[in-house]
This record gives C-alpha cells, structure tokens and sequence, in this order.
C-alpha cells in the first residue's frame, strides 16, 4: 500500500460512505477510470463502523502499472516482461516459510474465539453487486491441508457471509481445495480452513493460480518473492496462517451439508446462478490493530478487472511451463483473458500439425481441461499479448479448412454462461475450439510464404524518426 | 422490526447483526432463500429475476455432490 500510495497508485476515500451500494461501486469504478486498470481505493468512513476503526481496499492488484510496483519494476513494464521475469524464471524456485511465533504475528494483534465470533463486528463485509445473494470476500486466501496426503494449498474461492460466525465456499472439485474437500467426504470429516486476507502482493497472485496438485504454494511465493512468506500457527486450526495478515478467519466445513449461496456477480461478467455450498462454521477471526479488509470486484472488465490481473499472470506462467516441456517450440502463453478461458499461444512448430498438437495438450493441463475453451496459435513471430498482431494473424494466416478444429463435449466451467443449457437436459455443456494460425513451412526451394523480415536498417531508422518527430515508443 | 424477504417475499427472516455504531444499518437473511441484506439498501431495485423460485430452489446443485458415507 506503502509503494502504490508513493507512485500515485492508491486513493483514499476519506469522506463517510455507504457499504451498499457505495464500496461495491467504487470498486467497478476503479477498473474503469483508466485505460489499463486504475489505482487501488481504500475508503476510510464506513456507515456503521466507528470512523478509522475499519477500512476496505479494493484493485490493489487491478492494472499492470500497480503489479509491475510491487515487483519493484518500471511501471511501464510489458505484461510478458512481468511474466516471464518473476513468474516464469521463478516458477520452480521454493523459499521455504518463515515461521513466527504467534505473539510475534500482527496478524495476531487481536484474537476472538468462540462464543465471541462476530464476522460482522471485525470485518466490514459488503454485496458488491444489486442482486448478489449476500456479502462475498472474493480475495480470500483458502488455506487448507488434503487430509489423506497431507500437503497444503492456499486457494482463492467466493465465499458468501450466512450469519455471524458461519460462511458459505465455493470449492469446485478440481480445484486443489476441492480435492482437500473431497478427501474430507472420503474421509467423513470436517475440512479445516483458515481464510487469509490483506496479504503480501504475491501470495494472492500464487494462490490464484492453477499449481499442480501438491505444490508447496507458500514456498512457492517465497521463491517468486526470494524472500520467506512469515506463517504461524494458526489459533484453532492445525493450519500455517499468514503472519502478517490483515485478516485471518478460522473453521472447519462440515462434509455433507450444504446451504443455498449466490447469485453473485462473477468474472464472466454475469450473475451465477443459486447453488447449494459447503458451510464454514467459523472458530476464530484474528486481525491487525486498525484492520484493513482487502476485496475486489470481479465483472465484466474493461478490458480487465482485478481478476484477470491477478489470475492472468501466474495462469500465463502455468500454462507456458506445462506446455513448454512436451512442445519446446512454444514461445509463449497468454492465458490473461478471463481466467484462461481463452489462451494465445505463440510458438515455432516443429513439424506440420504441431501447433493443434500444443492446443490440444493445453486444454489438457489441469486448468485448461475446465476453463479453456478457445486457444489461439500464432507463429513465433507474433506478439500473444498484442490483440493488433493477432488479428493480424487471422487475418493472413488462418486456413479456416486446416486450422479449426472443433472438439464436442467438452467439460464445461459452471461459471461461463455461455455453458448454461436453458431448458435442455443437461444442466451445462461446452465444446471446445483451436484456432491454429501457423504457417505451414514452406519448402526449402521455395520462397512463397516465408515471412517477410524487415531490413536490418529499419531499427535504426525508427528510432532516428522517432526523435525527428518526438514521438513516443508505441504502446502494445 | 422483522423485515420480509426483499428477494423472494417470505416473512421468515433473521437478523443477522447490527452495525457497531448503534442504529445505523441491520442485516438480515432470509431462512427460505438464504438472502442477505442490509435495512439501508433500496430494494425496490431488485428485479423479479432474481426471485428465487421453488423450481429454482429445488433444482439448485449441491457443489460438491454431497455424498454420504457408506456404513
């Protein structure tokens, strides 16, 4: 918060506003007011709250320019150079967490537990949109540990306030919490769950990205971060808990009963519909003196919203490391369109065919078998992250006869509306499709078709008309 | 006083809590649909959409499946 406010990336709200409709509106706002996402919004009156006492900051992760300061990078730094830079060079580098003991933990600066449990008291919880079915936290870090294996996974899932000491999650059983949940009903146990909110940049962005199953995500944002993520114990779960959470809800879910939740707003830009979700009966909240409650808001973007900032990076990374090993011709992945449901995949394909091939194997990766539904090719030449260049690519590449393929009954994310079958019988259906824009290679003793390099002088040249004109280097 | 359910009618509601600062906003939840919201709001915006029908509910999925365990 400290950087962003330094580099004009943080507005502070001071005047007194409504938790509906105003905290969820500045929040939309806030994703709109620039081109490339906006400044973070932190709203320091809340009605009903004590004025200073409780506080909510919203698009913390919500532009490139606010996630490149948290690297300590130019502002200006392209999205690939973001990606491939910390999260792709990284990716495989594990700092271990550093533990605290929790008397040490600000995260522990005030405990309530038990009988005491008031999510509302302590956390100024809000309904970002006019018919979400409730309050959400939709930046909560999932902490929870698979009960037959063992290994932990931070998550982050909708979570809709019930009651006072009871929340609703969403845990989709492909998700790695979900299969800790699936492991608990195996077991016939409660899952145990700790919450985290108000964190590290990094951490969020780690956790919500699709990891393979059993990857040590706390070590993992070390290792990104090169610096230990502080843990400690948590109060009455058997969990590592961020120590300098802002906030951290603890509980455990029951396995069998579930509650109605929703509808909410989701990153598809659509309301979901009403589901029925596990309950957390909740055991602890523990938080920092003058709290901040961290949210975001996710809608449809424009072009992005928070979600797309936040998951679009380490999904990016994810994708290109799966994919990378079986098809050493990719060059790179750009997943940060809604949560990957569309993927651009620039690549040098080793043989005829082999960019459908790398589509394919993308879309069946853990992430991209349910959420990637179309996955674009380009040639190695071709900018994924620069929309200009790859309609420039259909345009001139695409042999409509050759390069669709159309892949029928496919999984389908519950979330995407355009997976929801009206009146039919099944409940959601999706198909799948790759469009593979990459040029056959031409014969050797043929030069028809082979891509057009400029003369080595243009370089130069641009940059000698560039300071004839004072002109500025384009944007992507 | 007890608010009826903005959402889907029903007068079976609870309060869910009070604001801090004494009088200022009560959150209610529905016992039928499970809607929760605060006093403060203007409910005359939501839309019939959004009204939670018995088919709605029924039909409603359990996610995860709930499965119980064998004996």
């Amino acid at each position: 918060m400290k950087t962003l406010d330094e580099h004009d990336r943080l507005v502070r709200i001071e005047d007194e506003v409504a938790l509906e409709p105003d905290v969820g509106a500045l929040s939309r706002a806030s994703n709109l007011v620039e081109q490339g996402g906006g400044p973070a919004i932190l709203t320091e009156d809340l009605r009903g709250y004590p004025t200073g006492e409780r506080r909510i900051i919203t698009n913390v992760h919500g532009s490139w320019r606010n996630i490149n300061l948290a690297f300590g990078l130019d502002p200006e730094t392209s999205t690939e150079e973001l990606i491939f830079g910390p999260f792709v060079d990284r990716r495989d580098e594990r700092v271990e967490p550093e533990y605290v003991e929790p008397s040490d933990a600000p995260a522990k600066q005030n405990v309530v537990t038990g009988d005491d449990v008031s999510l509302t008291d302590a956390i100024p919880l809000y309904r970002n949109n006019l018919e979400d079915g409730g309050p959400y936290i939709t930046k909560g870090v999932v902490v929870s540990k698979d009960p037959i294996e063992g290994w932990e996974n931070l998550g982050i899932y909708r979570i809709q306030l019930k009651d006072d000491e009871t929340l609703k999650v969403q845990l989709f059983p492909f998700h790695n919490s979900g299969r800790h949940f699936s492991h608990a009903m195996e077991a016939g146990e409660p899952l145990e769950v700790a919450v985290l909110m108000g964190l590290d940049p990094v951490t969020p962005i780690v956790a919500s990205s699709p990891n393979e199953p059993g990857t040590d995500d706390y070590a993992m944002a070390g290792g990104i971060m090169q610096e230990s993520v502080p843990v400690t114990d948590g109060e009455t779960v058997d969990l590592p808990v961020h120590a300098n959470a802002e906030y951290v809800i603890e509980g455990t879910i029951d396995p069998y009963h579930r509650e109605y939740e929703g509808p909410m707003g989701e990153f598809t830009g659509t309301y979901s519909e009403i589901k029925r979700l596990p309950e957390m009966d909740v055991s602890a909240i523990t938080y920092r003196d003058d709290p901040i409650f961290e949210n975001l808001i996710p809608a449809k973007p424009a072009p992005f919203g928070e979600v797309e900032y936040l998951a679009g990076i380490n999904t990016s990374a994810t994708l290109y490391s799966q994919i990378k090993d079986d098809f050493p011709g990719v060059k790179s992945v750009n997943a940060t369109s809604p949560h990957g449901l569309m993927a651009v995949v620039s690549m040098r394909p080793g043989s005829e065919g082999e960019g459908k091939t790398a589509a394919m194997d993308l879309m069946s990766t853990p992430h991209g078998s349910t959420y990637t539904k179309l996955v674009i090719v380009v040639d190695e030449d071709i900018d994924p992250f620069n929309w200009q260049e790859i309609v420039w690519s259909l345009s001139t590449r695409l042999h409509p006869g050759r390069g669709l393929t159309h892949i029928e009954n496919a999984p389908a994310l519950a979330l995407d509306p355009a997976a929801l079958s009206f009146g039919r019988d099944d409940r959601y259906d999706m198909d799948k499709m790759i469009i593979d824009t990459t040029l056959p290679s031409p014969p050797a003793d043929d030069f028809q078709g082979i891509v057009l390099d400029p003369r080595p002088e243009v370089d130069e040249y641009v940059e000698t008309l560039r300071e004839m004109i004072g002109g500025q280097e384009g944007e992507n | 006083m007890a608010e009826d359910c903005p959402r889907c009618g029903v007068t079976d509601t609870e309060v869910v809590a009070t604001s801090p600062v004494e009088d200022v906003w009560t959150l209610y939840r529905c016992d039928r649909c499970e809607f929760v919201w605060r006093d403060t709001e203007d409910r005359e915006e939501l839309t019939p959409h959004f009204d939670a029908s018995d088919e709605e509910l029924a039909n409603a999925d359990a996610v995860p499946p709930v499965e119980y365990p064998e004996d």
